[in-house]
This record gives structure tokens, C-alpha cells and sequence, in this order.
């Protein structure tokens, strides 16, 4: 089905409709007062030549010499012009009465004792011939009507109508043009707004205060209605963010208490020593699951806002390594610093950044015998931390799979022991792309695993 | 459309190619009775009767006046005496006869028209006594011709005393006729 | 052996923490509630306290100021959140370092072992800071008119350690170490609160620091 766009639809309407309505009405208008201007016409010109003929018979029947003047007369007053004819001679006429305006066909019929009247083209003009036969007097009065006037007039109806038919029209279209941006914009901005909000603009509202109840009730409903939505999305969003801040002084006295059981251990049996060492290891993995759904919910919902600086790429990676091996009390992997790097600037947020770095070199403890070394370089206007490992590698089907929550590759699932949370790299390629970098994953020259972490410079510092 | 049509000059008003009859009942004033209202007269029939006024060079010049038909000489006659109309009064026509003068009657008798007036001609000019006799000669000549009758001549009596030609020579006549006054005719 | 208050309402985690730390040889005297726990301190006198921002009544930041305006002890305070805000108020109230639930015990163990630790391993000789004398064996600052300034002990650490560095700057993870002993990635919040406090008792004018001096890009030095 081709959908036609309702706002040429609208002003299609309103243009044409404007145009017939006015058309039809002009029209009509046009009809109805030419009949009444023509037969009102006819009817004073009838009156007029009964007057006349009237006039004409006492005329003669008084002073028949007089008859020449009194035609000239009414000729002068009326502008009409009067013949009398009897028995087939013109007996008088008006001075600017032609006979030929008299057809012959006329002064039969009249001469037979009919009156008539007809309205005829005479040599470009229009006119009305009134024959009335006065048998008293054995004689039959013309009068002819000049028609200019008449015309005239109705010409300039028509024209005045067919104006205003096409002003009407014009008036229309605007009118439907008005009603279209009443109707339809709002229309399109709702669509519009709602593809925003769709992508993720959440902040997307349609602009209040209009002019039209309907197009505020629309617009009031719409921003409520996305307003919900997004609470609804907040507080999903929250609700990992609240179970696990729910959990945290459960797990706090879990840990403490077991911190006890550690410090009474000599008083516990051998299968409680291995317990407690169970329960201790399984603490510390929900501890950080509870960190990892902590940080990841605030994240989504976009709790926490980053603290952005501008640090120095090469101390804050120095950092990050030491505090990572020293909260897992691991060997410090090395640092190198590629040559001609020079000090880079990253706008980052401090913490976040600690944390990816950790997260990683914890990821490579944990599935790859460590992290094999920090590479720090430099690639065009990017800077580039590799933490590179000398294990078993990504397999290339995983490489975009590897960044996902809870993703279990192959290698977990070979290796078998110390499970991570499953949120760690996903972790990273979030703070990452907050950052506006990206995070890839490769091979390392040792043949394990290379994560490459981009981020722009911000300027480079002195070498 | 209307535009076009008006804007291109045909004529709007609509034409009839021959006469359309009007029902008898709606003419008024009796105007297709047989009689004038108010009168008990029949049928009253009008013609152009031909008559003889003087033109601006001063001959005897034929014009017309619309009378009953059949013509009445004495009417006709006092037609003349009323003089000229205003269209033939602007081209310079003129009445030779005097306005006060009286015609007491007029008739035909065996071919001659007899003209009784009250007052005598011969008191006015030669000139104009010509013209006024010739305007009588000549008028009451077309009369006789329009009822149909020979006119031999004409004679003017004033108080029974037949009045005599006013046109120069010598005869005695008393019945003038159109050849006499030939000369004074415009042509 | 040193003496350990410890402000918590969960009955829990006030009980293992106090299982803990006797574990480990300290005494322990326990509060549910801010005002048993001044009670508490004013009675016995503890060398430490911990204090859990979170508490029904008087809150937690008022417990570390009036502790504080009774003595420069030590105060760990306890946070469920580690949003700034909190962290900052914490410490403006007086606390030296804090935590947040859920922690690790052993981190716990290992900073209030830290703190206990009173006097500065470096000697420094007296200096005069403007019209200040500070007599880092002593752990005292003279005013003008003989009267003492009242520094906690990290805030002293913090000021004696910044006078041994000889006007260079030191980064505040270079601090975090030095003062609050910390072996692994801090808080530099920690360094930047205490700073704070500390301009504002010994600058003349604190939003213009002319002694504890910002150094772009590093971090602080101080000028005598």
C-alpha cells in the first residue's frame, strides 16, 4: 500500500475544494443574477414600450403631428428608440431609429396582432425590439433597446466572480497550508522526537506550550509517556545498582567473620580449614561480583559521572600496574614504553582507567600464566596500551564475543579454575568507550593474547 | 470558464433567432382593444398626408403630417396654419400663413375645393399673400389627391367675396390650381 | 594495647568487627549509635575510631566532629557509597582515611595499624611557617600568641612530610604512601580533602595558598 502524504493530501483538499466550492458558487451566483438582471431588464423595457405605445395612441388620436416629437422625446429621455409603422409604412420614427432593427419577421407578426419582443445581435450589438400593435389606431409601435449596458454589466459580474472564485481558491490553499503546519508539523516533530529518543536521546522532550489544545494534549501525553519510559529504564537500571548495594553489609559481615574464622583457624579441623578456604575463596569472587554489578549498573544508568582529566598516559599506566598487582599480590608485570612516545596526555577518568588495567592484567593472571608485559605506544594520534599475555590466545570467532557480560569462552571453560565475575572485560570496553577509545583484541608477539586499548591524545607532553 | 467567456467577448445576454409572441393578457392600457379607451370610436386609421410649408429660400416646399385617414381638408388646412414642426422650424421652414388666421370651413364640391376664411390675404405683403395662397392651393391639390378626388381648383372665399389670385398676371381666375404656383415650387 | 571504638548499627558487622580486632589484640569498645559512642570515647579514651557515616539519629559526620573537636585521634569512617560527595564530607568532618562496604577485612586491619603508627619515621627539624612555628618532634604547631594548633596526626604527617621534600613537589600517590603508609593505589581524594583542611588552618588566606602550594600536573609542595 503506497502511503500518501497526508500533507499534500490536506492541501490538495483545501486547494481544490476552495477552487470547486468558490467555482461552484460564482457560478451560481453568476446564473442566478444574470436571469434576474435579464428578465428585471425585460421587464422595464416591456413596461416601458406599453407606455410608450399608449403614449403613441393618444398622440394620435390628439394631435398626431406631434407624434415625430414625441418619439425624438422619448428617444432623448430613454435612449430607446420608437418606430410606428401602418399598414406597412413607417408612419414616424425616432431620429436615430433604424428600420433595419426591425426584421421583417417581427413586423408580420406584429402587424398580424401579436406582440413581441426579441433580443437580437444587429450588427454587433445587442438589442431588444418590442412590437405592440394598436389595432385602434390601425398602427404597430417598435421600440428598440440598447443592450450595452446590460452586457457590460454582466461581464463585469463575471469577471468580479471569476476573481473572487480565484482569490477563494488562493485563500484556500493558504488556508490549507496553515492548517497543514498546525497539524501535520507537530506530527512530524512527535516521529521525529521519537526516532531521537529511540536512538537513545533520553533527554528528547517535544516542546510545550502550543497554541492548540489538541497539539498540547499530544505533546503533554508524548513527554509524560517517554518521562515513564525512562523512569522505568532508570529504575531497571538500578535495580542491579540497589540488589547490589542491598548486599553489602551482608557481604561485609560475611567477610569480617570469616577474616574470625581465619584468625581461629588452628582450632578447626581439618575439613573446617578446607571449608573455611572454600568459603573464603567464594566470598572474595562475590565480593567482586558485587563490585563488577555495582560499577556496571551505575554505569548503565549513568549514576556515577567520570571525572575527567587530562593525566599522563605513561605515569597513569605505571600506577595502574603497580596498584593491580599489589591488590592482587602478583608479580608486576613490565612496562615498556615504546621509543619516541614521548609524555601523552589522555583525557580520562583516573579510577575508571586503574580499573581497566586491572581488570586486565587480572584477566590475563587468570587465563593466560600473567600478563607477559605492558607495551605502550604511539599510532598516529592515538595512544596505544597493549597488555599482552604469552597463553593460548583469543580465538578469532570470540574476539568481539570476548567483551560481552557473563561471555564463558573456550579458554574458561579448558582452564577450569579461578573463575572471574564475567564482568571484567565487559567492565573495560565500557570505561573504554566512555573514554572515547576503543578496545580490541589480537595477538600478542608471543603468540597469546594482545588487548589493545586506543585512546585519543589530548597533546603530547615533552619527550 | 465564466472568465474566459467574459474576457473573451462573447456577448453574455442570451439571443433569440425570431420574435417571441407576448401572451395578449399582458399587454395593458386596452392597448390591443379595438377602440381608444374612453372614446366610442372604431377603428381610427393614420396616414402621411403630404403638405406644403415654405423652405428657407422661400419656394413652396412639400412635408408631411401624420392625419386621420381619410384626410379632413379643414384639418389639414389648420395643420398648416399651425405651422412648421421644431425639426422643420430648425431647417429653416416657415409658415406663410398667418397664426391668427381663421379658416370657418373647407370641402370639396365637384372637383373644387372650396376655402372659406374669416380674414382676407391680400392685406399681407404680395410676397407673402403668394406664398400663403400657394401653401392653401397646393396642400388642398394633395388632399383631393389622397381622397381620390380630380381637383379642378381651388377657391378662396372671404365673406362670400371669392378672393382673387394673387399671382402676378391678369386673369381673373378665381380657381387657382397647382400650375399656378409651379414657379414658386423649390425644386 | 591500643584502644579501638567502633561506631556501627548493623549489630552484624559491629559484631564481627569486634570478633576481629580482639582477634588480632586490640580492645574494643562497640556503639550502636553516635551518642554512645561520644559516651563511649569520653569514658575510655580510644586511640582509633571507626564510624559508620550511616546511623539512626546523630549521623556519622556529626559523630567525627565532635570526636574530632575532642581529640586529633584517628577516625576511619565507614561508607556504604563512595560517592564524593559523602567522601569529601567525611573527611571534612574530620576523618583521616575511609572505607567503603563491603571491604576487605585485612585492608581494614592493615590501615588502622597504619594510623596508629603516631610519630613520622623521618625527623625533621622545627621551621617556621609564616608567623607559625612547627615542632614536627613534638607534634606541635605554635601560633603567635603561644597558643597550639590543633592538627590530627595525619594532618601533621601530611604537613612534616611536604617540609622534608625540601620546597619540591610530591605527587599525591607519592603522599598517600608517605603519610597514610598505603602500599597500594589510595585515594587521592584522601591527599586533596586533608590539603584542604589543612590551608585552613595555616594559610592566612585559604583560597589563595601561599605555603601548600598546588603544583599543576604533579601535585602539591609546600613553601617556607
Amino acid at each position: 500500500m503506497r502511503r500518501r502524504s497526508l500533507r499534500l493530501r490536506l492541501l490538495v483538499t483545501f486547494g481544490l475544494g476552495a477552487l470547486v466550492i468558490s467555482s461552484l458558487f460564482a457560478s451560481l451566483t453568476y446564473i442566478g443574477v444574470k436571469h434576474l438582471l435579464i428578465s428585471n431588464q425585460q421587464q422595464t423595457d416591456l413596461r416601458q414600450s406599453y407606455v410608450n405605445a399608449a403614449l403613441v395612441r393618444s398622440t394620435l388620436y390628439s394631435s398626431p403631428t406631434e407624434l415625430s416629437d414625441l418619439l425624438n422625446s422619448i428617444q432623448k429621455a430613454t435612449a430607446s428608440n420608437v418606430l410606428v409603422q401602418t399598414h406597412n409604412e413607417w408612419l414616424a420614427r425616432s431620429n436615430r431609429a433604424s428600420t433595419v432593427d426591425v426584421s421583417p419577421t417581427t413586423i408580420k407578426t406584429v402587424g398580424a396582432g401579436h406582440a413581441t419582443e426579441q433580443t437580437l445581435n444587429a450588427r454587433g450589438r445587442i438589442i431588444f425590439v418590442v412590437g405592440v400593435p394598436i389595432p385602434s389606431v390601425e398602427t404597430q409601435v417598435f421600440e428598440v433597446f440598447q443592450l450595452d449596458d446590460l452586457e457590460r454589466t454582466l461581464r463585469t459580474m463575471a469577471l468580479v466572480l471569476t476573481l473572487g472564485a480565484l482569490f477563494t481558491s488562493i485563500v484556500g490553499m493558504s488556508g490549507g497550508i496553515w492548517v497543514t503546519r498546525r497539524t501535520v508539523r507537530p506530527l512530524e516533530e512527535v516521529s521525529y522526537a521519537a526516532a531521537l529518543i529511540a536512538e537513545g536521546a533520553l533527554t528528547t522532550r517535544l516542546q510545550v506550550n502550543r497554541a492548540d489544545r489538541e497539539v498540547q494534549q499530544l505533546t503533554e501525553s508524548f513527554n509524560q509517556m517517554v518521562s515513564q519510559l525512562v523512569l522505568r529504564l532508570e529504575r531497571d537500571a538500578r535495580f542491579a545498582s540497589d540488589v547490589s548495594h542491598e548486599l553489602r553489609s551482608p557481604l561485609t559481615t560475611l567477610a569480617t567473620t570469616a577474616s574470625v574464622l581465619q584468625q581461629h583457624r588452628d582450632d578447626l579441623t581439618a575439613a573446617g580449614r578446607e571449608s573455611l578456604d572454600l568459603l573464603v575463596a567464594d566470598l572474595s569472587i562475590f565480593q567482586s561480583l558485587v563490585e563488577d554489578l555495582l560499577e556496571m549498573s551505575r554505569s548503565d544508568a549513568g549514576a556515577v559521572p567520570l571525572v575527567m582529566e587530562n593525566l599522563s598516559a605513561i605515569e597513569l599506566v605505571h600506577q595502574s600496574v603497580r596498584s593491580a598487582a599489589r591488590r592482587h599480590g602478583i608479580d608486576e608485570p613490565p612496562v615498556e614504553i615504546a621509543e619516541g612516545v614521548g609524555d601523552p596526555l589522555v583525557l580520562v577518568d583516573r579510577r575508571r582507567f586503574e580499573r581497566v588495567i586491572t581488570n586486565l592484567i587480572d584477566n590475563a593472571h587468570r587465563y593466560a600464566e600473567g600478563a607477559v608485559a605492558l607495551r605502550v605506544d604511539v599510532l598516529g594520534t592515538q595512544l596505544a596500551v597493549n597488555v599482552d599475555d604469552a597463553g593460548t590466545g583469543v580465538p578469532r570467532d570470540e574476539h568481539d564475543q570476548v567483551f560481552e557480560r557473563f561471555f564463558r569462552g573456550r579458554a574458561a571453560h579448558d582452564r577450569g579454575i579461578a573463575r572471574g565475575t564475567g564482568l571484567g572485560l565487559a567492565l573495560v570496553r565500557d570505561h573504554v568507550s566512555a573514554f572515547g577509545g576503543t578496545i580490541t583484541v589480537t595477538e600478542s608477539p608471543e603468540g597469546g593474547a594482545r588487548f589493545q586499548i586506543l585512546l585519543p591524545i589530548v597533546k603530547s607532553g615533552p619527550s | 470558464m465564466l472568465g474566459a467567456i467574459a474576457l473573451a467577448g462573447c456577448s453574455l445576454v442570451p439571443t433569440a433567432s425570431s420574435p417571441q409572441l407576448i401572451g395578449p393578457t399582458h399587454v395593458p392600457f386596452g392597448l390591443l382593444g379595438k377602440t381608444i379607451p374612453g372614446t366610442n370610436n372604431g377603428r381610427v386609421r393614420f396616414i402621411t398626408q403630404p403638405v406644403y410649408i415654405v423652405d428657407a429660400t422661400g419656394h413652396l416646399s412639400s412635408t408631411s403630417r401624420i392625419v386621420p385617414s381619410p384626410p379632413v381638408l379643414e384639418s389639414v388646412l389648420r395643420q398648416l396654419i399651425i405651422g412648421p414642426t421644431k425639426i422643420e422650424s430648425g431647417g429653416g421652414y416657415t409658415s406663410a400663413l398667418p397664426k391668427n388666421l381663421i379658416i370657418l370651413s373647407a370641402s370639396f364640391r365637384g372637383g373644387i375645393g372650396y376655402i372659406d376664411l374669416a380674414t382676407t390675404l391680400s392685406k399681407l405683403p404680395r410676397s407673402q399673400e403668394v406664398l400663403a395662397v400657394g401653401q392653401l392651393v397646393l396642400t388642398a391639390h394633395v388632399v383631393g389627391l389622397t381622397l381620390g378626388i380630380e381637383v379642378k381648383g381651388v377657391e378662396i372665399n372671404v365673406a362670400g367675396v371669392v378672393q382673387n389670385s394673387p399671382l402676378p398676371g391678369n386673369h381673373e381666375a378665381n380657381l387657382m390650381t397647382t400650375q399656378d404656383f409651379q414657379s414658386l415650387l423649390n425644386s | 594495647m591500643s584502644r579501638i571504638l567502633i561506631v556501627e548499627d548493623d549489630d552484624h558487622i559491629r559484631t564481627a568487627l569486634r570478633l576481629m580486632f580482639e582477634g588480632e589484640g586490640f580492645v574494643v569498645d562497640d556503639a550502636p549509635t553516635g551518642e554512645v559512642g561520644i559516651a563511649l570515647f569520653n569514658r575510655m579514651a580510644s586511640d582509633m575510631a571507626i564510624v559508620d557515616i550511616m546511623l539512626p539519629g546523630m549521623s556519622g559526620f556529626e559523630t567525627c566532629l565532635a570526636l574530632r573537636s575532642a581529640s586529633d585521634l584517628p577516625i576511619v569512617i565507614v561508607s556504604a557509597r563512595d560517592d564524593t560527595a559523602d567522601v569529601v564530607l567525611g573527611l571534612e568532618s574530620g576523618a583521616d582515611d575511609y572505607v567503603t562496604k563491603p571491604f576487605v577485612p585485612e585492608e581494614l586491619l592493615a590501615r588502622v595499624r597504619a594510623h596508629l603508627r603516631r610519630r613520622p619515621e623521618k625527623s625533621t627539624g622545627a621551621f617556621q611557617l609564616g608567623t607559625l612555628h612547627v615542632i614536627p618532634d613534638e607534634g606541635v604547631v605554635r601560633q603567635p600568641d603561644g597558643t597550639e594548633l590543633h592538627l590530627t596526626s595525619t594532618e601533621f604527617r601530611l604537613l612534616t612530610d611536604l617540609a622534608s621534600n625540601n620546597g619540591k613537589a610530591l605527587t599525591r600517590e607519592d603522599l598517600l604512601e608517605r603519610v597514610w603508609g598505603y602500599d597500594y593505589f589510595g585515594d587521592s581524594r584522601l591527599v586533596d580533602v586533608h590539603i584542604r583542611r589543612l590551608r585552613m588552618k595555616i594559610e592566612p588566606d585559604p583560597a589563595s595558598p601561599i605555603f601548600l602550594v598546588t603544583v599543576r600536573g604533579t601535585g602539591y609542595k609546600l613553601v617556607i
